[in-house]
Protein backbone atom coordinates (compact mmCIF):
# COMPACT_ATOMS: atom_id res chain seq x y z
CA UNK A 1 0.00 0.00 0.00
CA UNK A 2 1.52 3.57 -1.48
CA UNK A 3 -0.21 6.24 0.76
CA UNK A 4 0.29 8.30 -2.24
CA UNK A 5 -1.96 6.21 -3.92
CA UNK A 6 -4.84 6.28 -2.04
CA UNK A 7 -8.63 7.94 -2.65
CA UNK A 8 -10.09 9.33 0.49
CA UNK A 9 -13.14 11.31 0.80
CA UNK A 10 -13.22 14.11 4.00
CA UNK A 11 -16.55 14.31 5.43
CA UNK A 12 -16.98 17.35 7.94
CA UNK A 13 -19.40 19.83 7.64
CA UNK A 14 -17.20 22.90 8.71
CA UNK A 15 -15.43 23.37 5.78
CA UNK A 16 -12.41 25.00 7.22
CA UNK A 17 -11.97 21.80 8.62
CA UNK A 18 -12.19 19.94 5.32
CA UNK A 19 -10.04 22.19 3.66
CA UNK A 20 -7.21 21.79 6.34
CA UNK A 21 -7.70 17.90 6.21
CA UNK A 22 -7.22 18.15 2.40
CA UNK A 23 -3.85 20.03 2.64
CA UNK A 24 -2.91 18.13 5.57
CA UNK A 25 -3.55 14.71 3.47
CA UNK A 26 -1.98 16.75 0.26
CA UNK A 27 1.46 17.06 2.85
CA UNK A 28 1.65 13.29 2.92
CA UNK A 29 1.28 13.21 -1.00
CA UNK A 30 -2.14 11.93 -0.92
CA UNK A 31 -3.50 13.84 -3.67
CA UNK A 32 -6.30 12.34 -4.62
CA UNK A 33 -9.38 13.44 -2.78
CA UNK A 34 -13.37 14.45 -2.09
CA UNK A 35 -14.76 16.56 0.19
CA UNK A 36 -18.51 16.46 1.58
CA UNK A 37 -20.06 18.46 3.68
CA UNK A 38 -23.02 16.48 5.02
CA UNK A 39 -23.37 12.60 5.78
CA UNK A 40 -25.91 12.91 3.18
CA UNK A 41 -23.74 14.32 0.46
CA UNK A 42 -21.07 11.75 1.15
CA UNK A 43 -23.05 8.79 0.65
CA UNK A 44 -24.23 10.63 -2.90
CA UNK A 45 -20.64 10.76 -3.85
CA UNK A 46 -19.86 7.12 -3.02
CA UNK A 47 -22.56 5.47 -5.12
CA UNK A 48 -20.70 7.02 -7.92
CA UNK A 49 -17.09 7.23 -6.73
CA UNK A 50 -14.90 4.27 -4.48
CA UNK A 51 -12.69 5.62 -2.28
CA UNK A 52 -10.01 3.85 -0.62
CA UNK A 53 -10.92 4.92 3.19
CA UNK A 54 -13.55 7.79 4.54
CA UNK A 55 -12.75 10.39 7.07
CA UNK A 56 -15.71 11.35 8.55
CA UNK A 57 -16.17 14.27 11.41
CA UNK A 58 -18.47 12.42 14.40
CA UNK A 59 -20.63 15.90 14.87
CA UNK A 60 -22.72 16.70 11.76
CA UNK A 61 -26.21 18.64 11.02
CA UNK A 62 -28.44 15.93 9.74
CA UNK A 63 -27.00 12.43 9.92
CA UNK A 64 -23.54 12.28 12.19
CA UNK A 65 -20.59 10.60 11.69
CA UNK A 66 -21.61 7.48 13.56
CA UNK A 67 -24.66 7.09 11.36
CA UNK A 68 -22.88 7.59 8.14
CA UNK A 69 -20.87 4.83 9.63
CA UNK A 70 -23.72 2.40 9.92
CA UNK A 71 -25.73 3.03 7.02
CA UNK A 72 -22.27 2.42 4.98
CA UNK A 73 -21.77 -1.14 7.25
CA UNK A 74 -25.52 -1.89 6.37
CA UNK A 75 -26.02 -0.20 2.61
CA UNK A 76 -22.68 -0.58 1.11
CA UNK A 77 -20.05 -2.90 2.30
CA UNK A 78 -20.93 -6.50 1.16
CA UNK A 79 -19.17 -9.95 2.03
CA UNK A 80 -15.79 -9.37 0.15
CA UNK A 81 -15.45 -5.30 0.79
CA UNK A 82 -15.39 -3.32 3.72
CA UNK A 83 -14.65 0.81 3.17
CA UNK A 84 -12.47 1.60 5.88
CA UNK A 85 -13.65 4.56 7.79
CA UNK A 86 -12.01 6.48 10.66
CA UNK A 87 -14.28 8.88 12.55
CA UNK A 88 -12.32 12.51 13.62
CA UNK A 89 -13.66 13.87 17.07
CA UNK A 90 -13.31 17.11 19.03
CA UNK A 91 -14.28 15.18 22.27
CA UNK A 92 -12.48 11.79 22.83
CA UNK A 93 -14.54 10.14 25.12
CA UNK A 94 -15.23 6.71 25.76
CA UNK A 95 -19.06 6.97 25.35
CA UNK A 96 -18.33 8.25 21.78
CA UNK A 97 -15.35 5.46 21.53
CA UNK A 98 -17.54 2.50 22.13
CA UNK A 99 -20.33 4.53 19.78
CA UNK A 100 -17.77 4.56 17.04
CA UNK A 101 -16.72 0.54 17.82
CA UNK A 102 -20.19 -0.19 17.65
CA UNK A 103 -21.05 1.29 14.35
CA UNK A 104 -18.39 -0.61 12.65
CA UNK A 105 -15.70 2.40 12.53
CA UNK A 106 -11.86 1.06 11.54
CA UNK A 107 -10.48 3.61 14.11
CA UNK A 108 -11.37 6.96 16.20
CA UNK A 109 -9.20 10.21 15.93
CA UNK A 110 -9.34 12.88 18.14
CA UNK A 111 -9.34 17.05 17.25
CA UNK A 112 -6.56 18.44 17.24
CA UNK A 113 -4.40 15.54 15.94
CA UNK A 114 -0.90 15.77 14.98
CA UNK A 115 0.13 15.10 10.60
CA UNK A 116 2.08 12.03 12.63
CA UNK A 117 -1.12 10.69 14.43
CA UNK A 118 -3.17 10.71 11.20
CA UNK A 119 -0.96 8.89 9.12
CA UNK A 120 -0.18 6.16 11.84
CA UNK A 121 -4.08 5.72 11.93
CA UNK A 122 -4.31 5.49 7.98
CA UNK A 123 -1.31 3.01 7.63
CA UNK A 124 -2.42 0.97 10.25
CA UNK A 125 -6.14 1.12 8.85
CA UNK A 126 -5.18 0.12 5.57
CA UNK A 127 -2.45 -2.27 6.59
CA UNK A 128 -4.73 -4.47 8.42
CA UNK A 129 -8.34 -3.72 7.69
CA UNK A 130 -9.59 -4.50 11.22
CA UNK A 131 -12.70 -2.58 12.99
CA UNK A 132 -12.14 -1.12 16.16
CA UNK A 133 -14.26 -3.70 17.63
CA UNK A 134 -11.94 -6.49 15.99
CA UNK A 135 -9.15 -4.84 17.34
CA UNK A 136 -10.43 -4.93 20.68
CA UNK A 137 -11.78 -8.35 20.87
CA UNK A 138 -8.04 -9.74 18.93
CA UNK A 139 -6.45 -7.90 21.72
CA UNK A 140 -8.80 -9.79 24.65
CA UNK A 141 -8.26 -13.03 22.81
CA UNK A 142 -4.33 -12.59 23.61
CA UNK A 143 -3.03 -14.23 27.10
CA UNK A 144 -1.38 -11.49 29.52
CA UNK A 145 1.88 -12.07 30.39
CA UNK B 1 12.48 51.32 -5.14
CA UNK B 2 11.50 47.58 -4.01
CA UNK B 3 9.32 47.08 -1.10
CA UNK B 4 10.84 44.32 1.53
CA UNK B 5 8.55 40.93 2.13
CA UNK B 6 7.55 42.39 5.21
CA UNK B 7 6.02 45.48 3.84
CA UNK B 8 4.76 43.19 1.14
CA UNK B 9 3.33 41.08 3.55
CA UNK B 10 1.66 43.26 5.81
CA UNK B 11 -0.02 45.40 3.18
CA UNK B 12 -1.40 41.42 1.92
CA UNK B 13 -2.29 40.93 5.82
CA UNK B 14 -6.24 41.52 4.43
CA UNK B 15 -6.10 39.35 1.85
CA UNK B 16 -5.80 35.76 1.05
CA UNK B 17 -2.46 34.41 1.44
CA UNK B 18 -1.44 32.00 -1.84
CA UNK B 19 1.61 30.98 -3.51
CA UNK B 20 3.14 33.12 -6.73
CA UNK B 21 5.20 32.23 -9.22
CA UNK B 22 7.57 34.38 -7.65
CA UNK B 23 8.24 32.77 -4.58
CA UNK B 24 10.01 29.58 -6.92
CA UNK B 25 13.53 29.06 -5.75
CA UNK B 26 13.82 26.74 -9.46
CA UNK B 27 13.92 23.09 -7.32
CA UNK B 28 10.53 22.15 -7.79
CA UNK B 29 10.53 19.60 -4.59
CA UNK B 30 10.88 22.59 -2.59
CA UNK B 31 8.57 24.49 -4.31
CA UNK B 32 5.80 21.86 -3.75
CA UNK B 33 7.33 22.17 0.18
CA UNK B 34 7.30 25.77 -0.09
CA UNK B 35 3.21 25.49 -1.13
CA UNK B 36 1.86 23.31 1.22
CA UNK B 37 3.77 25.74 3.73
CA UNK B 38 2.13 28.85 2.21
CA UNK B 39 -1.10 26.97 2.29
CA UNK B 40 -0.72 26.27 6.03
CA UNK B 41 -0.61 29.48 6.98
CA UNK B 42 -2.80 31.12 4.76
CA UNK B 43 -5.16 28.92 6.59
CA UNK B 44 -4.80 30.32 9.98
CA UNK B 45 -7.01 33.82 9.98
CA UNK B 46 -9.59 31.79 8.64
CA UNK B 47 -9.86 29.37 10.85
CA UNK B 48 -9.74 31.64 13.39
CA UNK B 49 -12.86 33.07 13.17
CA UNK B 50 -14.91 29.51 11.92
CA UNK B 51 -16.35 26.99 13.96
CA UNK B 52 -14.73 24.91 16.20
CA UNK B 53 -11.85 27.71 15.68
CA UNK B 54 -9.83 26.67 18.50
CA UNK B 55 -9.65 22.78 17.01
CA UNK B 56 -9.15 24.03 13.90
CA UNK B 57 -6.38 27.02 15.28
CA UNK B 58 -4.49 23.84 16.80
CA UNK B 59 -4.92 21.28 14.22
CA UNK B 60 -3.60 23.97 11.56
CA UNK B 61 -0.20 25.01 14.33
CA UNK B 62 0.39 21.09 14.83
CA UNK B 63 0.36 20.57 10.99
CA UNK B 64 2.76 23.35 10.10
CA UNK B 65 5.42 22.50 13.15
CA UNK B 66 4.92 18.52 11.74
CA UNK B 67 5.41 19.79 7.91
CA UNK B 68 8.46 22.68 8.84
CA UNK B 69 10.23 20.27 10.40
CA UNK B 70 10.05 17.77 7.63
CA UNK B 71 10.86 20.49 5.09
CA UNK B 72 13.71 21.99 7.07
CA UNK B 73 15.41 18.72 7.16
CA UNK B 74 14.84 17.82 3.31
CA UNK B 75 16.00 21.73 2.49
CA UNK B 76 19.13 21.06 5.00
CA UNK B 77 20.28 17.99 3.42
CA UNK B 78 19.50 19.26 -0.05
CA UNK B 79 21.85 22.59 0.81
CA UNK B 80 24.51 20.25 1.99
CA UNK B 81 24.15 17.81 -1.43
CA UNK B 82 24.45 20.81 -3.26
CA UNK B 83 27.71 22.15 -1.77
CA UNK B 84 26.11 25.51 -0.58
CA UNK B 85 28.71 27.31 1.46
CA UNK B 86 26.05 29.30 4.30
CA UNK B 87 23.85 26.37 5.03
CA UNK B 88 24.62 26.25 8.42
CA UNK B 89 23.82 29.78 9.01
CA UNK B 90 21.02 29.04 7.14
CA UNK B 91 19.83 26.07 9.48
CA UNK B 92 20.40 28.52 12.38
CA UNK B 93 17.31 30.39 10.94
CA UNK B 94 15.15 27.28 10.74
CA UNK B 95 15.95 26.05 14.20
CA UNK B 96 14.91 29.37 15.23
CA UNK B 97 11.72 29.47 13.47
CA UNK B 98 10.87 25.93 14.52
CA UNK B 99 11.24 27.11 18.38
CA UNK B 100 9.14 30.04 17.69
CA UNK B 101 6.18 28.01 16.03
CA UNK B 102 6.70 25.56 19.04
CA UNK B 103 6.61 28.59 21.43
CA UNK B 104 3.46 29.59 19.54
CA UNK B 105 1.81 26.35 19.71
CA UNK B 106 2.50 25.86 23.44
CA UNK B 107 0.91 29.08 24.03
CA UNK B 108 -1.98 28.64 22.39
CA UNK B 109 -2.48 24.59 23.46
CA UNK B 110 -2.13 26.25 27.36
CA UNK B 111 -4.59 29.42 26.52
CA UNK B 112 -6.03 30.50 23.19
CA UNK B 113 -6.71 33.93 24.68
CA UNK B 114 -2.84 34.33 25.48
CA UNK B 115 -2.25 34.33 21.52
CA UNK B 116 -2.81 37.21 18.90
CA UNK B 117 -3.84 34.83 15.93
CA UNK B 118 -3.79 37.92 13.30
CA UNK B 119 -0.14 39.26 14.73
CA UNK B 120 0.63 35.13 14.50
CA UNK B 121 -0.67 34.73 10.85
CA UNK B 122 1.42 38.00 9.64
CA UNK B 123 5.07 36.84 11.79
CA UNK B 124 4.20 33.52 9.79
CA UNK B 125 3.73 35.39 6.45
CA UNK B 126 6.48 37.69 6.98
CA UNK B 127 8.89 35.27 7.89
CA UNK B 128 8.12 32.33 5.09
CA UNK B 129 8.05 35.61 2.51
CA UNK B 130 10.98 36.84 3.68
CA UNK B 131 12.84 33.51 3.98
CA UNK B 132 12.23 32.41 0.70
CA UNK B 133 12.78 35.66 -1.08
CA UNK B 134 16.00 36.41 0.83
CA UNK B 135 17.64 33.50 2.23
CA UNK B 136 16.26 30.79 0.19
CA UNK B 137 17.09 32.65 -3.37
CA UNK B 138 21.13 32.43 -2.19
CA UNK B 139 21.03 28.47 -2.87
CA UNK B 140 19.43 28.91 -6.30
CA UNK B 141 22.43 29.43 -7.87
CA UNK B 142 24.09 26.28 -6.19
CA UNK B 143 20.41 24.52 -6.74
CA UNK B 144 18.90 25.44 -10.27
CA UNK B 145 19.47 22.54 -12.86
CA UNK B 146 21.16 20.37 -10.18
CA UNK B 147 20.27 17.31 -10.14
CA UNK B 148 21.73 16.54 -6.98
CA UNK B 149 18.89 19.14 -5.20
CA UNK B 150 16.30 16.91 -6.60
CA UNK B 151 17.48 13.74 -5.32
CA UNK B 152 18.54 14.92 -1.70
CA UNK B 153 15.14 16.20 -1.56
CA UNK B 154 13.55 13.31 -2.38
CA UNK B 155 15.85 11.13 -0.37
CA UNK B 156 13.39 12.53 2.89
CA UNK B 157 10.45 10.58 2.60
CA UNK B 158 6.83 10.36 4.83
CA UNK B 159 8.49 7.63 6.63
CA UNK B 160 10.18 11.15 8.29
CA UNK B 161 6.77 11.16 9.88
CA UNK B 162 6.05 7.87 10.73
CA UNK B 163 9.84 7.56 12.38
CA UNK B 164 9.57 11.11 14.61
CA UNK B 165 10.09 10.06 17.89
CA UNK B 166 9.04 13.67 19.61
CA UNK B 167 5.44 14.32 19.29
CA UNK B 168 3.70 17.37 19.75
CA UNK B 169 2.08 18.25 22.78
CA UNK B 170 -1.16 16.72 23.31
Amino acid sequence: MKLQNLRILIVDDNANMRRLIHTILRSMNIKETMEAGSGAQALEILSTWQPDLVLVDYVMEGMDGIEFTKKVRSTLDTDNKRLPIIVVTGYADLQRLHAAKEAGANDFVAKPFTTKTLMQKIVRVMSNGLTLKEMMEAKQAVPAG
Amino acid sequence: MNKSAQTVAKEQASEPFTWSDAYSVGVPEVDADHMVLVELIGMIDGAASGEESQMVVSTVLNALYDYTDYHFEREERMQRAIGYPDHKEHKQGHDRLKEQVMAYLRRYQEDPAQVDIGELATFLRCWIVEHILREDAQYRPYAENNPKASEAMKSIGLDFFMEKTEDLPA
